[in-house]
């Protein structure tokens, strides 16, 4: 039997009809990748102005993580959360702390924007301070003595108070540029 | 009475499944970053899903057939396919996300991490979908979800200043947000508010529980009252997270976060009723999303649905949504966070919904199905507006989403 002379089983009207459809999808599909991928974490290489905003926005998930354990950590100490649920609430802190401390390494100021390298590197030690004081905070939580508690929440609050000096030199120098 | 007891546990069940892992996680992202600043747009949604639900109601009690089913017969196999692919798509994500918010919401009564949690998740809502009856799984879910007032009694326990509290309501940018990023979640709070999903759940659902003309007033009675107290509590939990979260700047990212203000309110007893409330939310959500893959595949296609018959004589329904459950505990196990997913989720419903509302307002006013009870004059004339906001929300959701870089 020649296989070559059997008629298609499939109409070419029919083809495009199941094509048609098909390919709508995979362009909806490859528009969401794109705008998903678009939608990522400015990170890399930056202008002078996008760095120090990108340094600004790490500044303000870090100190969001470092707030976030330590109210969760004072309620725990007053009695008011479950241990369990305040670990689960501290230990979603040190991805979001770590992440923000991710970024900012992976950020590249222009050498030439003095201001965006320095605030980088200002932000950058009062984001570690922040991953080790969160890190911690999980610590005191499985310690389970007020002690321990009351420690880690001073040093959640020192940390706190550097990236909050931190933000505000960056936005100092932000200033300064402006007026220059 | 029993007629009365009907009506108010319908209506209790109403309020109790309104809110989902999409109006959770928004509703605490807006509040600790906008206030009460976006209230307006939950309003706006309410009346929008209000007038859509009733329309979908309506033509179910009607006609005796879900919405879809008539979509499909009425407009056509190409109108009705973009449809379903609109509103499967947004489905599932949605799923996706109710899915990893079970998962979350027992990781943060155990401590046990989300991820070993998802296919225990999943495996229950299988369960619950091949054996509990459709009436007793809409209503424990429902009732347990009602727990979730505990966000409402958090508001008042917290004594804020009530003035400044109202003032807030005033729709305004905040000083350290863009406009582009305030809009950019008022489409997402507006997304939240009128998942796709909702309107044939309920549809189908009314097939389910065999409702007929002399049904619509309670099924009136359960979208008017129902749904408007729902997003009274999405309002709730914006406001908890705007007294609590706001002024120490955390902004929420996680669902763990919304425990934290009702812990400052409660104390452990209301995070306790909270939690459970979360779960049963993101659960009842799940089982209504996996149905309505179920469904909108099924009436699409012509094939045998609903829980009303046994699995063997519905088995591709069935097997829709065992698809369905197995596509989302893969998704979820590719570490992907699924509070990322959620947001992302209300943004595409955004994009989807002119495409799912439209239907529905045509179907409604074709008297060949609806006899004399197509839809009047004001009802039309709520329902037109409404398709004019949902397609400028659909056309600026995802430029803003880009533009924003998803409101971060």
């Amino acid at each position: 039997m020649n296989r070559a002379a059997a008629p298609p089983t499939v109409s070419r009207r029919n083809a495009s009809r199941v094509a048609a459809p098909t390919c709508a999808v995979l362009a909806g599909m490859i528009c969401a990748c794109a705008v998903l991928g678009g939608c990522g974490a400015q990170a890399g290489r930056a202008d002078g102005e996008r760095a120090v905003i990108a340094v600004g926005d790490h500044l303000d998930e870090a100190s969001s993580a470092v707030a976030t354990a330590q109210l969760a950590l004072e309620s725990v100490r007053d009695g008011l959360l479950p241990a369990v649920t305040a670990d689960a609430t501290v230990g979603r802190a040190v991805e979001s702390v770590t992440a923000a401390a991710h970024d900012l390494a992976a950020l590249v100021p222009p050498a030439a924007a003095r201001d965006a390298v320095q605030g980088r590197l200002t932000a950058w030690d009062a984001v570690a301070d922040g991953v080790a004081a969160v890190a911690q905070a999980r610590v005191a939580l499985g310690a389970d003595d007020d002690a321990s508690l009351s420690d880690a929440i001073a040093e959640l609050d020192d940390a706190g108070a550097a990236l909050d000096d931190a933000a505000s030199r960056l936005d100092a120098a932000s200033r300064l540029r402006e007026t220059r | 009475m029993n007629r009365l007891l009907g009506v108010a546990l319908g209506i209790l069940t109403a309020i109790g499944g309104f809110l989902d892992a999409g109006d959770l996680v928004t509703n605490a992202v807006v509040g600790s970053r906008f206030g009460l600043s976006l209230a307006w747009v939950v309003g706006l949604g309410i009346v929008g899903i209000c007038v859509f639900a009733h329309m979908s109601g309506k033509v179910a009690a009607v006609s005796g057939r879900a919405t879809f089913e008539v979509i499909r017969e009425r407009l056509g196999p190409r109108a009705a396919g973009l449809n379903l692919v609109a509103s499967l798509a947004v489905t599932v994500l949605t799923l996706i996300a109710e899915v990893g918010g079970i998962a979350l919401a027992l990781q943060l009564a155990s401590s046990v991490d989300h991820r070993l949690w998802v296919p225990v998740a999943a495996l229950a809502v299988w369960l619950v979908l091949w054996r509990v009856k459709f009436k007793v799984m809409e209503n424990v879910t429902g009732l347990l979800g009602l727990t979730l007032i505990g966000f409402a009694v958090a508001v008042f326990l917290l004594g804020p200043d009530w003035g400044e509290l109202a003032a807030g309501l005033a729709p305004s940018v905040p000083a350290n947000e863009s406009t582009t990023t305030y809009w950019y979640y008022a489409v997402a709070l507006f997304g939240a508010a009128m998942t796709p999903y909702e309107v044939f759940f309920f549809s189908s659902g009314g097939v389910e529980e065999k409702w007929t003309v002399r049904d619509l007033a309670t099924s009136r009675l359960n979208v008017l009252i129902g749904f408007p107290l729902g997003g009274f509590l999405s309002v709730a939990i914006a406001a908890c997270a705007a007294i609590v979260l706001l002024p120490r700047g955390i902004a929420v990212d996680s669902m763990a976060q919304l425990v934290l203000p009702v812990a400052q309110a409660g104390g452990m007893l209301l995070v306790a009723v909270v939690i459970v409330g979360i779960a049963a939310a993101t659960f009842g959500a799940a089982l209504e999303t996996a149905l309505s893959t179920g469904y909108t595949l099924a009436q699409y296609l012509g094939w045998s649905w609903g829980k009303f018959r046994r699995p063997a004589h519905a088995a591709r329904f069935h097997l829709s949504m065992i698809v369905a459950l197995v596509v989302a505990v893969a998704v979820l196990a590719t570490n992907v966070d699924p509070v990322a997913v959620t947001e992302y989720s209300v943004v595409f419903s955004a994009v989807a919904l002119p495409l799912t509302y439209l239907p529905i307002l045509v179907v409604a006013n074709d008297p060949e199905y609806m006899g004399e009870h197509t839809n009047g004059r004001a009802l039309n004339a709520v329902g037109s507006v409404y398709l004019v906001v949902l397609t400028v929300v659909a056309l600026a959701a995802v430029p803003l989403m880009i533009v924003t870089r998803a409101g971060s």
